[in-house]
C-alpha cells in the first residue's frame, strides 16, 4: 500500500468511526436501536452529565462553606396532626393492612397460578413493595415501618406472651459489630432469588410458588430473630425491608421521634445514618445488585454467556451453570461497587488532616444513598410504571389468576404506549444526575464538618467527584446498552 | 471499501463503550495533575519560610 492510499485509508476509517459513534443507529450491524430520536448519541450524554458534575462542584465549592445537614433541625408539628397519623388507631390499621397483603402474596403465590405476569405475589413483592416503598419513603419518611407485616405479628406475639407469662420476653444481646451486616446480606440474597435462582429455572423464571415459600422462609426467620434480639432492635438493624427502605427515608423531610411526626432539613436524616458495621455494605449492596440486574442483559451480556459456556463444557448443568454464573458476576459487581467507593475514600485519607481510614469509609456511606436511588429509578422506571397498571387493575381483581373478577377489572391490560422509550432515556438521564449531584452536595457538606476548613473540604472532594462522575458514566453506559 | 474494513464498522457498537471512558479519565487526569501542583506550591511555601526563618 502507499502511503498515500495508506493516509486515505487512516482518514476515511477515522471518519467512518466518527460517523458510527455518532449515528449509531446507521452502523451497527446487529443492533436494535431503540430510541432513534434522540437529538445526540446516548453516549454525549454522559459527557455532558459529568459536566454538570463538575460545574456543580465548583458551585458547592463557592458557595457552600459551613455545614448544613450535621445538626439536628427536627421540629415537631401541632398536636392534632401528629394524632391524626401516627397514633394508635391509624398506626394498627396500616399494621393489619401489612399482614393481610402478605398473607395475600402468600396465599396467591402457593394457590394461584404458576404464570408470573398473572399472579399477585411477584409483581407486588418485587415491583409495588420493592420499588414503591423506596419512592414513597424519599418523599414522605419510613412509610414501611407501620405497614410491616413482620413488625405487627412479632409485636402482637411479644404483647401475648407478656400477657401470658406476665413478664416481658428475655433478650439476647445484639451484638454491635453486627450491626446492619445480616440486612445487606438479606438484600443481596432477595436480589439473588429474583435475578440469580429466577434466571436458572430457564423455563419460567421465579415462580409464584418459589417467591411464596421463600416469604414463608423468611418470614419465619424475621420472628425467630425478633423473639431472639427483640422486635424493635431487629426491625432498626436486621430486618431486610425496614433497614433498607428506612435508608431511603433519611432523605426525606418529614420523621417520626417518639410517636411524634416533624419536619426536618431535606437530605439532613441521612447525615446521621451511616453510624454503625454493615451501613456501606448496605449501600454499596443496593447500587452494586441494580447495576448487576442492568449489566445483565447489556454491558455483562456477551461476557455472561461466555462463561456460561465454558462452565456447561465443564459439565454444570444448565439451571446451575447459570446460576453460577451470574453469582459470580453479581459478586463482581457488588465487589466493583465496593472498590470505587473506597478508592474515593482512600483518595480523602491523602489530604492534610484526614481522619482515619474508618471514619472516613462510614462517614461518607450515606453520600451514597441518593445515587442508589437514583440506580433504582433509572433502572425500573419503566418496569414500574408498566407493571403498576397491572398490579391495580388485573392484578388485583385477579390475584390467583384464576378468572375471579373482584372489582371489575380483570380484563383491564398495559398500555405500554403510556411512556415511550425517549422519555424513559430522559427520565434516567435526569435520576442519575440528579442523584449524583445530590451525593456530591452530602459529601461536600459533610467534608466541611470533618476538615473545617472549607479549602482543605474541597480538596478532598476531588476524589468524591471522580467517584460520582465513574458512577455516572457507568450507570449511564449500563442503561444506553440495556435498552440497545 | 473491503469487506474486512466494513465488518470492523458494522461492530463499531462493540466499542461504543469507550465513549463513556473519557470523562472520567479527565476528571482523574485533573485532579491528580492539580493534586500534585499544590503538594509542590506547598513544599516550596514550607521551604521558603524555612529559608526565611534561617536568615
Amino acid at each position: 500500500m502507499t502511503a498515500r492510499r495508506r493516509r486515505r485509508a487512516v482518514v476515511g476509517a477515522a471518519l467512518a468511526a466518527l460517523g458510527a459513534l455518532t449515528f449509531p443507529q446507521l452502523a451497527f450491524g446487529h443492533a436494535l436501536v431503540a430510541r432513534e430520536d434522540l437529538p445526540i448519541p446516548a453516549w454525549l450524554f454522559a459527557w455532558a452529565a459529568s459536566v454538570v458534575l463538575v460545574v456543580s462542584f465548583f458551585a458547592l465549592s463557592a458557595g457552600w462553606r459551613t455545614p448544613r445537614f450535621e445538626q439536628d433541625s427536627w421540629r415537631p408539628f401541632g398536636g392534632t396532626v401528629s394524632r391524626g397519623l401516627v397514633s394508635r388507631a391509624p398506626e394498627i390499621a396500616a399494621a393489619a393492612i401489612g399482614v393481610f397483603l402478605l398473607g395475600v402474596s402468600i396465599w396467591a403465590g402457593l394457590r394461584g397460578t404458576e404464570a408470573p405476569d398473572r399472579n399477585f405475589i411477584l409483581t407486588f413483592i418485587f415491583v409495588t413493595c420493592w420499588l414503591g416503598f423506596p419512592l414513597v419513603s424519599v418523599l414522605l419518611g419510613d412509610v414501611f415501618r407501620p405497614f410491616n407485616p413482620w413488625r405487627a405479628i412479632g409485636r402482637a406475639i411479644g404483647a401475648a406472651f407478656g400477657a401470658v407469662a406476665r413478664q416481658p420476653p428475655a433478650r439476647l444481646r445484639y451484638p454491635e459489630w453486627l450491626g446492619r451486616w445480616p440486612a445487606a446480606l438479606g438484600l443481596v440474597a432477595f436480589v439473588w432469588l429474583e435475578v440469580v435462582y429466577g434466571a436458572g429455572d430457564v423455563s419460567a423464571g421465579l415462580t409464584p410458588h418459589t417467591a411464596a415459600i421463600a416469604a414463608l422462609a423468611y418470614t419465619g426467620l424475621t420472628l425467630a430473630m425478633m423473639a431472639l434480639f427483640g422486635v424493635e432492635k431487629w426491625i432498626e438493624r436486621g430486618e431486610t425491608f425496614s433497614v433498607y427502605f428506612n435508608m431511603f427515608s433519611q432523605l426525606a423531610p418529614f420523621e417520626v421521634r417518639e410517636g411524634r411526626l416533624g419536619w426536618r432539613r431535606p437530605f439532613s436524616g441521612a447525615a446521621r445514618w451511616a453510624t454503625m458495621p454493615g451501613s456501606v455494605a448496605l449501600v454499596v449492596a443496593s447500587i452494586g445488585t441494580t447495576s448487576f440486574d442492568g449489566a445483565q442483559e447489556g454491558a455483562l451480556k456477551n461476557a455472561i454467556n461466555d462463561t456460561f459456556d465454558k462452565l456447561v463444557d465443564a459439565g454444570f448443568g444448565l439451571s446451575s451453570a447459570l446460576r453460577l454464573t451470574d453469582s459470580l458476576y453479581l459478586l463482581g459487581c457488588l465487589l466493583g461497587v465496593a472498590a470505587v467507593y473506597l478508592l474515593g475514600v482512600w483518595g480523602m485519607r491523602s489530604v492534610r488532616n484526614a481522619p482515619s481510614l474508618r471514619k472516613l469509609r462510614l462517614g461518607f456511606a450515606h453520600t451514597l444513598i441518593p445515587i442508589a436511588f437514583a440506580y433504582l429509578v433509572a433502572h425500573y422506571f419503566s418496569l414500574f410504571v408498566f407493571q403498576e397498571q397491572a398490579q391495580f387493575t388485573y392484578l388485583l381483581s385477579d390475584p390467583l389468576g384464576d378468572g375471579s373478577d373482584i372489582f371489575g377489572t380483570a380484563s383491564a391490560g398495559i398500555d405500554y404506549g403510556l411512556v415511550g422509550a425517549t422519555t424513559v432515556w430522559y427520565v434516567q438521564v435526569a435520576a442519575l444526575v440528579v442523584g449524583h449531584v445530590c451525593g456530591l452536595t452530602l459529601a461536600h457538606d459533610r467534608a466541611i464538618a470533618y476538615w473545617g476548613d472549607y479549602q482543605q473540604a474541597t480538596r478532598s472532594q476531588y476524589w468524591m467527584l471522580a467517584v460520582m462522575v465513574g458512577f455516572t458514566c457507568f450507570g449511564l453506559y449500563l442503561l444506553s446498552s440495556a435498552n440497545l | 471499501m473491503s469487506m474486512a474494513t466494513l465488518t470492523l464498522f458494522a461492530h463499531a457498537g462493540h466499542y461504543l463503550w469507550v465513549m463513556y471512558i473519557p470523562p472520567v479519565l479527565i476528571v482523574v487526569g485533573s485532579i491528580v495533575k492539580t493534586t500534585l501542583s499544590e503538594r509542590r506550591a506547598e513544599r516550596e511555601e514550607q521551604a521558603g519560610a524555612r529559608e526565611e526563618s534561617e536568615n
